[in-house]
């Protein structure tokens, strides 16, 4: 065999006259438009010799030259936090990043995960071309095409979707999407209400109680953790995965360090933030709502309260309260919970006594519940109860967000705001209108029944479910993961649906009903991906899009800043996109132009940086330089400014005054500010005068923290709850989720967690982080796992039941899906908890997230001198006798949106765990 | 006989650049038809010229050969065939290699047939353009480099990836391709 190749070999070898023949063939130009056009000029001078000898001659690594690289500062996109940063660019690369010192929030610090950004950009597998399928969809076969052409092709299918007369069924699904607005601008231009995106995966439970209580504009609270010196942490894991996270882990450990802070954690396991607590207690999954009530009585029954600051800004009275949740006491938390009463009284004690410098944290542990909301709502009433609102070292509430969309607090700051023209909003669904006379008749019926409030807002099922009123009322968070069932139901009709660095069809609970709507082109007749990545929802388009990183592009930053002196900053291109990847400003600004009627108009811009140079040109104003200075700092803060504290307590400003007018009864102040009736402020006694003076209180209708909330029971009329679920009860409740209350002996809770070099699901390609954590083992209690007879590394089959109560398919008696892992023991997970990272088991991404023998290494090849190289392998693959790279858990978890709000309960999952021998 | 000539030598791998920096087009199979190039072609890979000069290059055909080319490079998935270096070295030959990518990225572009973007400094196609670019050199000083760097740069890496292509393509361009890149690395004056 071996000498029949060789034989081969030998037939196929060149010899010197056939090389002759070719080298002569192209030199004399006979093919030469076709094939030799060369891409260099040729090589020439004295420098040029030089530094080809320098680098034959030293074989040395490279490395970072900082006399010649630039440092940009920009904004990190590793995850959520956006971090200042500044990238080390050498010879148009980025080459080292590091934190940038002029950030308030990160105040120079940065984490791991921003060397993700390197890893993302010049992965060998990143997308570099717009590439067309050309198989049947998902089969995976697909050739390069020219932008000319696919804006060609995107921008006709829209086009005549747009001059069909239903521009609503142009579905854009994005899944991180830091534009600050800009995709709203193309969506707004274009139409559609519907933008869709992630928040109901994300945090739309934990949102809701948040914006209840405080008003829109604090949708997030910021804690003065630098100040604080008693932290209730309930489920939240700043330490490792959490919305600000960074910018909160060394304030905790400053306040810990300096201040002597404590930190009480309750969770289902051993977090690295419960590894910095003083106390851990582990708690059953969603009983955190039934601790926080048991500690509100406790406070209260010890004469705890802030009187004055409840009296003066809870739209309840204290009596009402008490009367409320009197059952709910320490003893009742114990039996839901699992914590000792007596440790509930203490830490209610503790809590109230260190007030103001107290704060509650909670995130996602403790909301991603059915009874999610209603039990934050509960735990939120903690903070009012000791008074630590808005105050040092408490729970604070600083300026908007988003500067130039918020209404609240921002006095005096620059206005930054989109470059006008701004397209109008998309439409409400109206009867009449060709959207709303496209809606089958039992989605009428249930328009029908929506409060007026929201009829007059609705906007078809997508972008504002009938069912889900609260996914809606104060903005639109929507209710992504039943998008895809919905249209499948006929909810919804879809002529164009882009996804933009979007992964429902991997990252989404029962990710497979996802799979396919997408793959059923009567359902989806058009899919165009926009992705950096070949990701598994990018592999189910038509079209995918390359997209330049965030290396690669502009976005304006904004986020709450935790010295509660609010900041801006801006992300900047280091280097040119590479490959043909272009930016979603440039893709946009294309496709309008193509799509023209009108749409053009709105992105009239050739270079982008210009965009967004008007888009801050207040904040330009404001620094010596301009915007090249503001470039060259990345980071934009008024050093002068007031910390914001008590906000709500700052008098409303004389012009907003002018022409207003006062309710006499509630004392809310009210004028007409853009043409629209707004509330501005509230009429309150002068704590020391008693004379009555115009301050901002909150951003609520009452103006008042509101402890007690009409929209809930208005919503659960709404949607059509039944007559008296605790869901849509108007004050703080506490109930335990349906199916809770009767668990088997061997039933576990399956919930899920982040890992804290990972980000969810979009990280698993980078090699130096899939290094370090490329798996997700079930985590299991050793004492449970060994009364199963389990031990570290053995294989179960975990089998998932689908939710009870007013979910998706709730009640149905079902098995949502079974899936084989490897377990892990660790003491302190709750013992009737089985627990695992959500990113694993990728099937596209690349190698390094399928954890796949990378044959093309010199491994293979011992004898052929190269060096073996570990640190180039994926030597966790199973060819190479490794883990793998996880299990696909996602698809097992039911998709179940909590009543009202439609945040996906992760943590809520019933399940069997099964020893496989 | 002659010698073959740095220019030569520079057109072949000008060549071999335009072969893997994309997708053929008809204006590149029409020039691998002539008959002085398919005739070597069909040395390298029996059939290969039958396949130039007979297959009926119509829309279908061309895009055949389209998603051939991104089934084999562009999404690598199947294949494992990254067109990038980086994929195929070892982290320290990576590293080193970067600083050509950077001595590349200096270099200035002309224009060329199609749209090359703005690839990767370890992008095969680019790494053959720019061998091609110190061949074609009138200064002999840097023609005499374009061995060194045909070593550094796709020495380490070519043998695998042409074992891989002619496992995972069974097209006789790129199969014949392959070969002659190994070949022309290979390339000795007697
Ligand atoms: S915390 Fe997030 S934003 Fe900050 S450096 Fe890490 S990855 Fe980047």
């Amino acid at each position: 065999m071996k000498q029949s190749n060789d034989n081969k070999q030998n037939e196929s070898k060149l010899s010197r006259r056939d090389f002759l023949k070719l080298g002569g063939a192209l030199t004399i130009g006979v093919a030469s438009v076709g094939l030799a056009a060369p891409l260099f000029r040729p090589l020439s001078g004295e420098q040029t010799q030089q530094d080809l000898n320098k680098f034959i001659s030293t074989r040395k690594k490279d490395f970072v030259d900082y006399t010649r690289a630039r440092a940009i500062p920009t904004i990190c996109f590793g995850c959520t936090n956006h971090c200042g940063v500044i990238g080390w660019v050498q010879d148009g690369k980025v080459r080292r990043i590091e934190g940038n010192p002029l950030d308030p929030n990160s105040l120079g610090n940065t984490c791991s995960k921003t060397h993700g950004m390197i890893s993302y950009t010049y992965y060998p597998e990143r997308l570099l071309y717009p590439i067309k399928r050309v198989g049947k969809r998902g089969e995976g076969k697909w050739r390069r095409i020219s932008w000319q052409e696919a804006i060609q092709e995107v921008g006709d299918r829209l086009k005549t979707c747009r001059e069909s007369g239903h521009p609503e069924r142009f579905i854009f699904h994005y899944g991180r999407d830091k534009t600050k607005g800009f995709t709203k601008r193309f969506t707004n231009a274009f139409g559609t209400p519907n933008r869709l995106n992630r928040r109901a995966i994300c945090s739309s439970n934990r949102r809701v109680p948040l914006m209840s209580y405080y008003g829109r504009d604090f949708e997030w609270e910021t804690q003065d953790m630098e100040n604080t010196k008693y932290i209730l942490n309930f489920g939240s894991n700043p330490m490792e995965a959490y919305q600000g996270g960074l910018y909160m882990m060394h304030r905790i450990q400053k306040a810990r360090v300096d201040n002597g802070a404590k930190m009480v954690s309750f969770e289902v396991r051993p977090t690295a933030t419960v590894n910095c607590s003083e106390e851990y207690f582990k708690v059953m999954p969603g009983s955190d709502g039934a601790i926080g009530f048991a500690m509100a009585n406790v406070i209260i029954d010890e004469g705890l309260v802030d009187k004055a600051f409840w009296e003066r800004w809870a739209n309840i009275s204290l009596a009402e309260i008490k009367e409320h949740i009197k059952d709910w006491t320490p003893e009742h938390a114990e039996k839901l919970s699992g914590v000792p009463a007596k440790d509930i009284r203490r830490i209610a004690i503790e809590f109230a006594k260190a007030a103001p410098h107290c704060t509650t944290m909670t995130a996602r542990g403790s909301a991603k519940h059915y009874n999610g909301t209603q039990g934050d709502r509960g735990l939120r009433m903690l903070d009012v109860l000791v008074g630590n609102v808005g105050r040092k070292g408490g729970l604070c509430l600083t300026s908007g967000r988003m500067w130039g969309g918020g209404k609240y607090g921002q006095d005096g700051l620059p206005s930054v705001s989109q470059p006008k023209p701004k397209p109008p909003k998309p439409k409400a669904f109206t009867p009449g209108t060709a959207a709303y006379e496209d809606l089958p008749d039992d989605i009428k019926a249930k328009v029908a029944r929506l409060d007026p409030q929201w009829q007059k807002k609705y906007q078809g099922e997508l972008a504002t479910p009938a069912e889900y009123p609260l996914s809606w009322h104060w903005y639109g968070m929507k209710v992504g993961q039943l998008v895809q069932p919905y249209i499948r139901e006929g909810r919804a009709k879809v002529d164009v649906y882009m996804s933009y660095t979007y992964g429902a069809a991997y990252g989404y609970p029962e990710a497979k009903v996802c799979r396919e709507v997408l793959l059923d082109e009567k359902l989806v007749p058009f899919h165009v991906a926009i992705d950096i990545d070949y990701s598994e929802h990018a592999a189910l388009a038509d079209m995918i899009l390359p997209e330049a990183t965030s290396l690669e592009r502009w976005d304006p930053h904004s986020t709450n800043c935790y010295g509660l002196v609010p900041y801006t900053g801006i992300r900047q291109p280091l280097v040119k996109p590479l490959g043909e990847a272009r930016e979603i400003q440039v893709i946009f600004r294309d496709l309008a132009r193509h799509i023209g009627g009108g749409m053009e108009q709105y992105f009239d811009y050739e270079n982008v940086e210009d965009f967004y140079k008007e888009w801050y040109k207040n904040v330009s104003a404001k620094i010596p330089g301009g915007w090249e200075e503001f470039k060259r700092r990345g980071i934009w803060q008024d050093p002068d400014r007031a910390k914001d504290y008590e906000l709500y307590e700052r008098p409303v400003p004389e012009k907003e005054l002018l022409g207003s007018t006062v309710d006499p009864e509630t004392g809310v102040i009210s004028n007409t500010i853009k043409g629209k009736k707004r509330t501005v402020g509230i009429m309150m006694p002068n704590p020391e005068t008693g004379e009555m003076e115009a301050v901002r209180g909150f951003p609520t209708p009452s103006r008042k923290i509101q402890v007690y909330d009409p929209v809930f029971p208005l919503a659960a009329k709404s949607a059509g709850l039944p007559e008296g679920d605790p869901n849509g009860n108007a004050l703080p409740t506490l109930f335990t989720i349906p199916g809770f209350d009767e668990l088997k002996e061997d039933d576990m809770i399956l919930t899920t967690f982040k890992w804290n070099v990972h980000t969810q699901g979009r990280s698993s390609q980078w090699e130096f982080h899939a290094e370090i954590v490329h798996t997700n083992q079930l985590f299991i209690n050793t004492r449970t796992a060994q009364k199963m007879g389990l031990k570290t590394g053995d294989e179960v089959e975990v089998t998932v039941q689908r939710p009870r109560g007013l979910t998706y398919r709730g009640g149905i008696n079902e098995v949502v899906g079974v899936v084989r892992n490897r377990v892990h023991l660790l003491d302190g997970v709750h013992e009737r908890v089985v627990c695992f990272a959500h990113a694993g088991g990728h099937w596209e991404h690349g190698a390094v997230a399928r954890a796949e023998n990378r044959e093309s290494l010199p491994i293979k090849e011992p004898d052929s001198g190269l060096k073996k190289d570990f640190s180039n392998e994926i030597w966790w693959s199973k060819e190479r006798g490794g883990t793998g790279n996880g299990a696909p858990m996602n698809d097992v978890l039911p998709i179940n949106p909590s009543p009202l709000v439609g945040g996906q309960n992760w943590f809520d999952n019933i399940c069997q765990i099964r020893k496989i021998s | 006989m002659s010698e073959l000539s740095c220019s030569q030598k520079a057109d072949i791998f000008s060549l071999l650049g335009r072969i893997f920096i994309a997708e053929l087009d008809r204006e590149s199979l029409l020039a691998l038809q002539e008959p002085q190039i398919s005739s070597v072609f069909e040395k390298l890979q029996t059939g290969c010229k039958d396949y130039l000069l007979n297959t009926s290059w119509d829309d279908e055909q061309i895009e055949l050969l389209a998603s051939e080319y991104c089934h084999l490079f562009i999404l690598p998935k199947k294949s494992g065939l990254s067109l990038q270096a980086s994929h195929w070295m070892t982290k320290d030959e990576a590293s080193h290699l970067a600083q050509l990518e950077t001595i590349i990225s200096h270099l200035d572009t002309s224009v060329v047939n199609y749209d090359a973007g703005n690839l990767p400094g370890d992008h095969l196609g680019v790494l053959l353009y720019f061998l091609s670019a110190v061949y074609h050199s009138e200064d002999k000083e840097i023609q005499k480099l374009g061995n060194s760097l045909a070593a550094i740069s796709l020495l380490p890496w070519i043998a695998r990836f042409n074992e891989k292509l002619s496992q995972s393509s069974s097209n006789p361009v790129y199969l014949a391709s392959g070969k002659l890149l190994l070949q022309i690395l290979d390339y000795k004056e007697p």
